[in-house]
């Protein structure tokens, strides 16, 4: 997070990611590769192409994904897990 | 007058602090989805205890005619699409209820049949592609999606293989719409034929494509058949990294896409990770780690959130998606029949 302030629109990316990574958001937003695409970050089509598009086709080579839906989700479970365990989530009716 | 130092920190605060308020916008805009998501799967709760037809269904349903008709609000958009999230995160609460040596026994016999199931449904699609004149990469991009893993796999193979987008958005169109009739054919035809919990679960589990739309349609059937379809569609989710590879590694080879330079980076960046989470609470399970009542918290909260899951199926489910194109949905209902009579013929040849 360091970097953010130093390259221009990198922010918005990271703030994309995030966005995107969490929630699956705007899945098909972005499918089409373009010269600006980077595939080494972008699986499975995470980042807004209008936001590469509009922003003149800016690169964010080393940029990772900070959480993937998949891992956010493993990360809910296992802190639901935490909660049950001390006693803190339980009897939940249905 | 400010030191250069200085002003770099000021900036770096100001942006973190920007980005924190960001992140907090953004978490906020998820809210009204969320809630929408509620209203319909806790409607749907409702009616179901009138009527006596699983509530899922009447989540779905209850989706798609708002979807379908008023359509959905720009502001629920960003919630609603949280429902991926959701299924995934109800997946790995359902490990705590079920044994690794019953995950593990259902994931081998649905192995072999998943295979065949794959492979018949790429050489389907590529034949009836070809023959309706659809381009190569259309019919893999079906075959891939109805073969493995719906959207996800035709996301990823669409990157692998260089697919364009027009090609990815018809493949997308079809098979979520055959998911959505699916969701409400199968148990129809499962009650109608007298199949059992098990044969269903496993015929749902290799036939349907998206998982939302799978689970949705195994515990519409039934409780035991809802956790072998889920545990039979995961199979087939874990294989998908495998099978893009084949493809991205023929299209390579044909000069069409680049080289894949790191296999094994390749699978793991296709690996479902929820199945991670999934399996650790299922070995959890089976080392006795959860209580009773425990165990029942976890099937609960599962059901709670697989109810959001559920109403976003319906949400996404829209029939304007046809217009995508008469060819690719005509090539999808060929792969689609075929592959759920096979699949049928299959679990009645290995149950």
């Amino acid at each position: 997070m360091t970097s953010v302030s130093r390259i221009p629109y990198y922010n918005l990316k990271i703030n994309s990611y995030i966005q995107i990574d969490i929630v699956g958001i705007k899945y098909f937003s972005c499918l089409k590769p373009t010269s600006t695409w980077r595939y080494d970050i972008t699986f499975p089509c995470c980042v807004d192409h209008n936001t590469f598009i509009g922003t003149g086709g800016i690169q964010v080579p080393k940029a990772r994904r900070l959480l993937s839906v998949d891992w956010a989700a493993v990360l809910v479970a296992l802190v639901v897990f935490i909660l049950v365990k001390i006693g803190l989530v339980q009897n939940i009716p249905w | 007058m400010s030191r250069p130092g200085v002003i770099a920190e000021r900036k770096e605060s100001v942006s973190t602090s920007g980005t924190v308020l960001s992140m907090l916008f953004q978490g906020l805009s998820l809210l009204p989805g969320i809630v929408a998501l509620f209203a319909v799967g806790y409607a749907a709760k409702l009616i179901s205890g009138y009527i006596h037809i699983e509530y899922i269904l009447f989540a779905i349903a209850i989706g798609m005619v708002i979807s379908n008709t008023v359509g959905v609000p720009a502001v629920l958009v960003p919630g609603i699409e949280t429902y991926e999230f959701w299924l995934k995160v109800g997946i790995v609460f359902l490990g705590a209820r079920l044994a690794l040596q019953n995950v593990l026994g259902i994931g081998a016999k649905g192995l072999v049949l998943v295979v065949l199931e794959i492979l018949l449904s790429i050489a389907v699609a590529k034949y009836l592609a070809n023959l309706f004149g659809l381009s190569r990469k259309l019919g893999d991009l079906i075959g891939i999606g109805v073969g493995i893993c719906g959207v996800s796999a035709i996301i990823g193979a669409t990157g692998a293989i260089r697919a364009e987008e027009e090609d990815a958005t018809y493949a997308i169109a079809t098979i979520l719409i055959f998911g959505a009739v699916m969701v409400f054919l199968y148990p129809l035809i499962g009650d109608l034929l007298g199949l059992s919990d098990q044969f269903f679960g496993y015929w749902a589990g290799l036939s349907i494509d998206n998982t939302a739309e799978t689970v949705a349609t195994g515990f519409a059937y039934s409780q035991k058949a809802g956790e072998i379809a889920t545990i039979t569609k995961l199979t087939r989710n874990a294989l998908m990294g495998f099978v893009i590879l084949i493809y991205a590694l023929v299209y390579a080879r044909q000069g069409l896409t680049a080289e894949v330079s790191n296999k094994g980076a390749f699978l793991w960046e296709r690996f479902p990770k929820f199945l991670i989470g999934f399996l650790v609470f299922s070995l959890l399970a089976t080392l006795g780690v959860f209580s009773d009542s425990e165990v029942s918290t976890f099937k609960h909260l599962s059901k709670w959130v697989f109810m959001l899951a559920f109403a976003g199926v319906g949400f996404k489910a829209q029939l304007s998606r046809m217009k995508a194109g008469l060819k690719p949905f005509l090539v999808g209902l060929g792969v689609e029949s075929a592959v759920a009579v096979a699949t049928f013929v299959l679990v009645a040849l290995v149950l």
